[in-house]
């Protein structure tokens, strides 16, 4: 079985490619189903290709795959996330558990990886998530911070991570 | 106690009461949505730097693929023109030689075709030139009754194998414009549209009346007029506006965009109307407005 990725969360990169203006709005339909997505499950390849046409526009892409993310996660929240999660660690913990990114995704376990909550200290506002999922990075940490700025009880949050484990994605939380 | 925001911490409305105090847990909170500014602020010029870094080589993509656009129509007409006139001059050859009324008919056909494809090469190959800012305009005092005049002659057979009528209410009037251009390319072309469009046997009018220091000059057929679409698409270079006159005659629907850009270049403006009423009031009026020239004695 390949790789697949849900439509919910294709047709959101996509909406959010058309919101930058990377792909154009009549296109939006090539991405995933316009009436059901989350019943849809595309190959992963889908997602590289929008992932590529943003790396192929932006010499810098970085901070618009977070930005892109951030909004992926802002869609979800306000079409079914609010009703699952109610503040900020139940955001960071529903997204590591299995109700989380393990809806996004299905396929063999050593292609689909993980998406863990290695530690957290609740009391010192800080975090660290192990990711080898086929995701992009960027984009995930942008799904984390634009997550965490949806709660009125988080007054910063940082998502980074430290050269040579990008794999490693480290928040900060106050 | 009173709590505080960001807002009210960065701009204070008025300042705090001498005995204002801030709890341990607001401060803190103040402290990190300050920090959230700060990392948001960096985070935004990273953004920011990213996307216009973007928007610059778009730009230069786009003026790259403009000169090419431009090289490639100017390589088109030019290497269009020659074969264009070596099959002229062999059509003009084969006219005089064939008698045989069926052959003829068809080198008629080959010369009309020709006429279309030479003013199809002139049309793209003047805009671009004016798109360019390549050519010069001149602007001077020009007389409209005379120019009208002397484009009605260059149009005489035309309106004669049409039997239509001119009735002309223009006045020596002077406007500034570059005379050759409002000639050839912006007078002839309105009223080569006028005779195309006009019935047989009908009238056009040409009028002309000064306002607010703007001469304007009013052409008028009562042939078939246009459809709203059309009209409304009338000055796009990129609308298929070309229509057939009431004769058969072909157009390249070029014309107007052309008059459009030439007119604007030299600060004058276009109106156009019409209606395709099959009982009256059908037809078209073009209406151009140029500036009236206050010194037009220095004309000569």
């Amino acid at each position: 079985m390949n790789t697949m990725v849900n439509g919910a969360m294709l047709q959101s990169f996509a909406q959010a490619c058309v919101n930058h203006k990377i792909i154009m709005k009549e296109k939006l339909s090539q991405y995933a189903e316009l009436e059901n997505p989350e019943l849809e499950w595309y190959p992963v390849e889908k997602y590289h290709d929008l992932c590529y046409m943003v790396s192929d526009k932006y010499d810098q892409p970085d901070p618009v795959f977070r930005q892109i993310g951030a909004e992926i996660i802002q869609i979800w929240y306000h079409a079914e996330g609010k009703k699952l999660v109610g503040d900020g660690i139940e955001f960071l913990e529903f997204q590591t558990n299995s109700n989380g990114y393990r809806r996004m995704v299905m396929g063999p376990e050593e292609s689909i990886g993980y998406f863990k909550l290695l530690d957290i200290d609740k009391s010192a506002g800080l975090a660290v998530i192990e990711s080898t999922t086929p995701f992009n990075r960027e984009v995930e940490k942008g799904v984390i911070r634009g997550g965490l700025t949806l709660f009125e009880e988080i007054s910063f949050s940082k998502v980074y991570s430290k050269t040579g484990s990008p794999d490693l994605i480290y928040v900060e939380f106050h | 106690m009173e709590k505080l925001s960001v807002s009210d911490f960065l701009i204070p409305d008025s300042p705090p009461a001498p005995d204002a105090t801030i709890s341990g847990p607001d401060l803190t909170r103040l402290y990190w949505q300050i920090q959230q500014v700060l990392l948001d602020k960096k985070e935004s010029e990273e953004y920011w730097q990213s996307t216009n870094k973007t928007l610059e080589k778009t730009y230069r993509l786009l003026e790259d693929k403009e000169v090419e656009t431009t090289n490639l129509l100017r390589i088109i007409c030019h290497d269009l023109a020659t074969p264009i006139s070596v099959i002229t001059a062999a059509n003009s050859v084969l006219k005089k030689k064939v008698t045989d009324p069926k052959s003829l008919k068809l080198l008629e056909k080959i010369t009309h075709a020709l006429d279309i494809q030479k003013e199809i090469t002139e049309s793209v190959r003047d805009m671009q030139a004016v798109l360019a800012g390549k050519l010069k305009l001149i602007s001077e005092p020009v007389n409209l009754l005379e120019l009208t005049n002397k484009m009605l002659e260059m149009q005489a057979q035309k309106l004669e194998d049409k039997n239509i009528s001119v009735e002309m209410n223009v006045n020596p009037v002077f406007v500034l414009a570059d005379p050759n251009l409002l000639g050839n390319q912006i007078i002839g072309n309105i009223l080569s549209n006028a005779i195309k469009f006009s019935f047989p046997n009908s009238i056009i009018k040409i009028d002309a009346h000064e306002t607010g220091g703007y001469t304007s000059l009013e052409i008028s057929d009562h042939g078939k007029g246009m459809p709203k679409n059309i009209l409304n698409q009338l000055f796009d270079i990129h609308a298929s506006t070309s229509r057939t006159g009431t004769n058969g005659e072909k157009g390249t629907g070029f014309g107007m965009p052309i008059v459009k850009t030439y007119l604007e270049k030299m600060g004058g403006r276009i109106e156009v109307s019409s209606s395709e009423e099959p009982e009256s009031n059908h037809g078209t009026t073009v209406c151009i407005s140029l500036k009236t020239s206050q010194n037009h004695h220095l004309a000569g």
